[in-house]
């Protein structure tokens, strides 16, 4: 097992890349984990409103409660400079001005001329602030045809307008649904871009030393057979693919807080596929590249570009037909999309006959790149190259 | 007479329209050094790779040690060294670990290949440097853990390709005593080179190569018959007159004379005495001479003489 050993000690010494991205995963998986519980819960769009009464009366106190209740009321001087600086500031979102005469036009069913306002122009709230505003006034007015008092209407309007309708924020990574915990999802999309960094970071520049034509010339005027001095190194390469990626499924088992269902299964196999295709591209670009120093921006070209592409860092519902035509030729967008499947994300569902094409799919990539690896180090051992 | 140990027979190998190497053949003895000489490209590197099985060739045959060589002769391989032009080592291990590993490719048994590696280590003076990284050797030290890695297992055949290119004079003659050394000890030695004097200095037999074809083989003393000179005497003249050059020339043994940058060659095939002659005639016509030199045929004058080019116009 010398050969092997020695691709042992040439692996540690390369280790150092590996971690790094292991490590920059972990604090971006974290980060994100984070991310996502802030964004736990659902409210109404709050704004900071100032109102200026200028009716006074018992129907624009009213309206000022109702505003209250899901705003909040901040208050300025009516003071057109000052009310000015506040928006300018961002110390308010809107100002509304109750006109004089509010409660007289509201109970003859007039509905213009009631307010003025001053707002930040383009606020995307500002329309629904306004929206809310017309759907009460003209609530009342509908409350004063159908001859109810102005008192009641207001009262009525207030209590209708009030009933909060219930969110549920729906998504189908929700627990239960899937078996999918939204961080479990998103370590299962990040997982292509860190099989494939770490694969080249690790196995590539041992192969490459490996695989160095003096040394290779050296080894095979040894009287070690051929066949020996292959089987240490796939060996050595089983390895590394192996521990990364079982590394890979612990940490999903602890993201998913040890649970594991048919879902879950099926992402873990996903992931195995997708290792298998990293690992080709790993052994053929230790045969394309001649250099360890271009091996960097091998990694980060391959690693970025095709996680960019493929709606790994940008969801696949995101990206333009035209970017999502290119990307069905590269293996991590089956990969991906066979995720979002299992995840409910990008409008994906379940169905186990595409899932199954996307791993058929993985399958051809990784055989077609273990085919060019062979080709390829055939043709450089023949040249002498290798 | 000595066992052979290598025997190569009508060794053909083409790259597409370039042959490599043209019905080359060679028989080496047990306990030799032999040298391959010849300018880069002449082909020794295609025959050492040819030797080794590690090329595929188009015609011919070779045997070592009395048996076809393929690429699955693992037994021949077992009694071979070879240590390559580049240092071939693992700039990821230590000086012990390249030499371990390189030997463990030969030796199985632990006890066996540690006493070997550490006589290796002591064999090429790197006993201060065993835990250094080759990073951190010079060029010289390289080229002998380069040299320790090929010789740890102990191997009966050594084939050295041009150990000694880049290294310093001092390495040089380091690896040089070290060849002979290992030589002494048992082992058959081929040894390629460009540098003629170092193939002169060590080589017991040597096969001189061009374009492929050995263009001749023998020892130091039978290449040197082979050629007309003997001896080339340099002399350093002011104005040589044409009338004295032409009585230079004229002398027994004289065969050709050159006059250029005020110093005459005088080249000699044979005979005695033929500086007090040439010294004579300057004396008899009142030339003044300087500096006076006398060089013996060197294998370059060999190659010269047969090929019509110097071995260093090649390089």
């Amino acid at each position: 097992m010398q050969v092997f050993k020695t691709f042992m000690k040439v692996l540690k010494k390369n280790l150092l890349g590996s971690l790094m991205y292991l490590g920059i995963f972990a604090i971006l998986f974290i980060m994100l984990g984070n991310g996502e519980k802030l964004d736990a819960g659902y409210s109404d769009v709050a704004l900071q409103v100032s109102i200026m009464d200028e009716d006074a009366s018992e129907a624009s106190a009213a309206l000022t409660e109702y505003i209250g209740q899901t705003n909040e009321i901040i208050s300025l001087e009516n003071d057109e400079t000052l009310i000015l600086d506040a928006l300018y500031y961002q110390k308010a979102d809107y100002v509304l001005i109750i006109q004089d005469g509010y409660e007289e036009k509201l109970s003859q069913g007039i509905t213009d001329g009631l307010f003025r306002n001053y707002q930040v122009p383009g606020s995307y709230a500002n329309p629904l602030f306004e929206q809310a505003l017309d759907e009460y006034v003209k609530t009342v007015c509908a409350y004063r045809v159908g001859g109810t008092d102005l008192e009641t209407a207001l009262e009525r309007t207030n209590q209708a307008l009030s009933v909060e309708i219930p969110v549920t924020k729906e998504t189908f990574t929700e627990e239960g649904s899937s078996g999918f915990s939204e961080s479990y999802a998103v370590f299962f999309q990040y997982l292509p871009f860190i099989l494939v960094s770490v694969f080249m970071n690790s196995a590539c520049p041992v192969l490459m030393t490996m695989n160095r034509s003096d040394l290779k010339k050296r080894t095979d005027s040894s009287c070690l057979p051929q066949s020996r001095y292959s089987i240490q190194t796939t060996l050595g390469c089983a390895m590394i693919f192996l521990v990364v990626w079982i590394i890979m499924v612990l940490i999903s088992f602890l993201i998913g807080g040890g649970a594991f269902n048919k879902m879950s299964g099926l992402a873990i196999l996903n992931s195995f596929v997708f290792a298998m295709v990293a690992a080709g591209i790993a052994l053929l670009f230790s045969v394309l590249l001649k250099d360890k120093k271009v091996l960097s921006f091998a990694t980060n070209l391959i690693g970025l570009g095709m996680s960019f592409l493929c709606g790994v860092f940008v969801t696949q519902a995101l990206l333009g037909e035209g970017v999502l035509s290119v990307a069905r030729f590269l293996p991590a967008f089956w990969y991906v999309k066979a995720n979002n499947m299992l995840a409910g994300l990008s409008g994906e569902f379940f169905e186990m006959s595409s899932y199954l094409l996307c791993l058929g799919i993985q399958l051809g990539f990784a055989a077609a790149l273990f085919l060019g690896y062979f080709i390829m180090a055939g043709i450089r051992y023949k040249d002498g190259k290798m | 007479m000595n066992q052979t140990v290598v025997k190569i027979e009508n060794l053909v190998k083409r790259y597409k329209d370039l042959i490599a190497l043209d019905h080359f053949s060679l028989e080496i003895r047990q306990g030799e050094i032999f040298g391959l000489l010849g300018p880069n490209g002449s082909g020794k590197t295609t025959t050492i790779n040819c030797l080794l099985s590690l090329l595929s060739f188009d015609k011919g045959q070779v045997e070592i040690f009395g048996e076809k060589m393929t690429p699955t002769s693992y037994h021949i391989k077992k009694r071979i060294g070879i240590i390559m032009q580049n240092v071939a080592v693992f700039d990821e291990l230590t000086v012990y670990e390249n030499i371990d590993y390189f030997c463990g490719l030969y030796i199985t048994d632990k006890a066996l290949r540690k006493q070997y590696v550490e006589e290796a280590i002591a064999f090429v003076g790197l006993e201060d440097f065993v835990k250094f990284h080759p990073k951190k050797l010079s060029g010289g030290l390289l080229r002998r853990l380069n040299i320790a890695c090929g010789i740890a297992h102990k191997p009966d055949l050594i084939i050295l390709d041009e150990p000694t290119v880049a290294v310093d004079p001092q390495s040089r003659n380091k690896i040089l005593e070290g060849i002979c050394e290992l030589n002494r000890k048992g082992a058959t030695i081929i040894y390629t080179s460009h540098y003629m004097e170092e193939v002169e200095q060590i080589c017991t037999r040597i096969a001189i190569m061009d374009k492929g074809k050995k263009i001749a083989e023998g020892t130091n003393a039978e290449l040197k018959k082979m050629i007309q000179n003997t001896e080339t005497i340099h002399i350093e003249i002011l104005g040589l007159p044409e009338e004295v050059l032409a009585a230079v020339q004229e002398l027994p043994h004289v065969y050709r004379t050159v006059y250029e940058d005020n110093m005459l060659a005088v080249f000699c095939s044979g005979g005695q005495h033929n500086l007090i002659r040439i010294l004579e005639v300057l004396q008899n016509t009142n030339t003044p001479f300087g500096r006076v030199y006398s060089e013996l045929p060197t294998l370059n004058d060999v190659f010269l003489e047969i090929t019509g080019t110097h071995l260093r116009d090649k390089e």
